[in-house]
């Protein structure tokens, strides 16, 4: 540590930047994908492209649905009827025990073999829970979450350090070693403060009762979580219905399904019937998931209850937009605001070149740590200095490269492993943390300069190739999703290239750099 | 630390990792207490409901918890710093039970 505050300031920036900004880089990659973890699972699938649903007759198939549900799973505790999004795809029947049996959205139809194919994968929540617990259960969620508290510290630290902040923005001196790497790192920061600030904020309050639960059980006791929310709430517990009964017949869904969607005023997605077949029976149908056309922040999903065998109405759950906002809107609003569950797939945009710009500031600022060092060693480690110098530079390669690596390689794997393996989701994420570990194995063995060249090139090779590798193993590429109007699938491949040109572009550069 | 040392003392190394375990360690504890506290005078000193209370002190938390260790690192005297750490944490662990 140094005197002066600007210096102390300083001096956490960097060492708490470095240590946190290895871990941060792969949370912040993995959680700028997580964006778009609907389509890239879509992507994983590889279901073929059905004809759109819009043709079909829905009232039908709703009937067909309800009718192979009733001979095939009459006694399963209930029954959810997934219908197509916007892009199409196939009616999903699921039971308790059961399912998936895929329809024809069209006909109502099962479908059978190669057409009703979808490979078992983890699919983009793969990038969700390792952005936030490293697909390491609890000691990578605190570990997420100590990584969090270090980067709201550098944040703080580093608008100290920068007085020129608002001139910084406007500075960028190209070609300059050094120089440039600090104006980038600058330049990157700036650009997205509000939304870093916002972003690791949220994600920390996001789980405020995991991470923070002390207030709540000296107020609540140990088990008082229900009761907070209740409180939170102003209200008691919904009445449920009562369980079970006797036999009944169920109310026709091709006229509740139209119901629900102008009580919510919006489409229908997910229809799911609790006690099938008995007096008990609630019917409950749910709007998209992913609302595009939200009028507000706190945007929870939309549902209608109804009473199975009478049709009667039970409850309207809806985005509250005239109701004044209380309390209990708080953390939804603060959960909505990390999960992008506002403003649609332009907002999505928006964070995901945000969440690349974060990733960005992070990686400039380890490599200007090592830029600044290859020029002037400072002696920190004594000794030790040069080798610890060499394995920090092996860390950036696989913070950084080597992360980008293991992503894609994880939708290489996603077509590579046997379709008929049960096993297969496991396999992907074992997979996906390999090649993160082989990653750091190479940085460590190769000179680290070209470390970086040949793991941005792989990065580049694979990202470039992927159309290719599909187009290869389901017959399915970016063309085809293009002609049949699915952007979300044509969208994957698409990012998949401009990484690609990124990687390459990087591989380049450093290679000018070193000239062996 | 100054730029033209080459070697750092073991006592620097003491110090910094002493700060370190206090800024990680003690920030939280510091961070809990001071949450709760909040969490439970809230209600009678600001008129808000009790989950209100809650809700208010563990968002504040993590704010707390970010300047907590800014001023870790901050303060040149590291006995003070460990100093004040202790005496707060006692004091709003009383607060916590007379409130509680």
């Amino acid at each position: 540590m140094k005197d002066g505050f600007r210096q102390q300031m300083s001096w956490l920036h960097t060492w708490c930047g470095l240590t946190a900004g290895w871990v941060l880089c792969a949370i912040f990659l993995t959680g700028t994908l997580a964006v778009f973890r609907q389509p890239i699972t879509q992507w994983m699938e590889a279901r073929p492209v059905v004809q759109d649903a819009a043709a079909g007759d829905r009232a039908a198939v709703l009937r067909a649905a309800t009718a192979h549900l009733a001979a095939n799973a009459g006694k399963a505790r209930f029954w959810r009827i997934e219908l197509p999004g916007e892009n199409g795809g196939p009616v999903l029947l699921v039971w308790q025990g059961g399912g998936p049996v895929a329809l024809n959205p069209v006909t109502g139809a099962p479908l059978t073999g190669e057409q009703a194919a979808s490979r078992k994968t983890e699919g983009g929540r793969h990038f969700m829970s390792f952005h936030y617990m490293l697909q390491a259960d609890t000691p990578g969620y605190w570990l997420v979450g100590w990584a969090s508290m270090c980067m709201l510290v550098a944040l703080v630290t580093g608008v100290v350090v920068h007085k020129r902040i608002f001139k910084d923005f406007f500075t960028f001196r190209p070609g300059k070693g050094q120089r440039s790497w600090l104006d980038a790192h600058n330049a990157t920061a700036v650009l997205a403060l509000p939304f870093l600030f916002m972003i690791v904020y949220t994600g920390l309050t996001f789980f405020y009762t995991s991470y923070m639960p002390w207030p709540l059980q000296a107020v609540y006791g140990q088990d008082g979580y229900q009761r907070y929310q209740l409180e939170l709430d102003g209200k008691q517990g919904a009445a449920r219905q009562p369980r079970g009964g006797a036999p009944a017949a169920m109310y026709d869904l091709a006229l509740l399904v139209p119901q629900a969607e102008s009580l919510m005023a919006r489409p229908a997605r997910r229809v799911l019937v609790e006690q099938p077949g008995r007096a008990g029976m609630v019917v409950r149908v749910f709007g998209p998931a992913d609302d595009h056309r939200a009028e507000t922040i706190a945007n929870t999903l939309s549902s209608v209850a109804f009473d199975g065998v009478t049709g009667a109405v039970i409850e309207v759950k809806a985005p509250k937009v005239d109701q004044p906002t209380t309390s209990a809107d708080v953390h939804e609003v603060l959960k909505a605001l990390h999960l992008v569950r506002f403003g649609g797939w332009s907002m999505k945009w928006l964070y995901f070149i945000s969440g690349l710009l974060g990733t960005a500031m992070m990686a400039t600022g380890t490599i200007l740590f090592c830029v600044k060092r290859r020029k002037k060693s400072e002696q920190e480690f004594g000794r030790a200095t040069a080798g610890v110098y060499r394995v920090i530079e092996a860390l950036n390669v696989t913070a950084i490269a080597g992360i980008a690596l293991a992503c894609i390689g994880y939708f290489y794997v996603n077509r590579l492993l046997p379709v008929e393996w049960n096993d297969r989701a496991l396999w992907e994420i074992r997979a996906f943390l390999w090649l993160w570990l082989a990653t750091l194995l190479h940085a460590l063995a190769r000179p680290f300069m070209r470390a970086w060249v040949e793991q941005l090139a792989a990065g580049a090779v694979l990202c470039f190739a992927l159309p290719l590798l599909n187009a290869l193993t389901t017959g399915q590429h970016l063309f085809a999703y293009a002609a049949a109007g699915d952007w979300q699938r044509a969208g994957v491949e698409l990012v998949a290239l401009g990484f690609g040109v990124m990687l390459a572009v990087m591989a380049l550069r450093v290679r000018r750099k070193d000239p062996r | 630390m100054t730029a033209n040392t080459t070697r750092v003392s073991a006592r620097y190394r003491w110090e910094v990792a002493g700060r370190f375990v206090l800024a990680g360690v003690g920030g939280y504890a510091l961070t809990a207490l001071l949450s709760t506290v909040l969490a439970l005078a809230l209600p009678s000193i600001a008129g808000v409901s009790r989950a209100e209370g809650v809700l208010i002190g563990s968002l504040l938390s993590f704010a707390f918890y970010t300047l907590y260790a800014l001023w870790v690192f901050a303060t040149r005297s590291a006995r003070r710093v460990w100093v004040a750490t202790v005496l707060a944490c006692a004091l709003l662990y009383g607060t916590q039970v007379v409130l509680g």
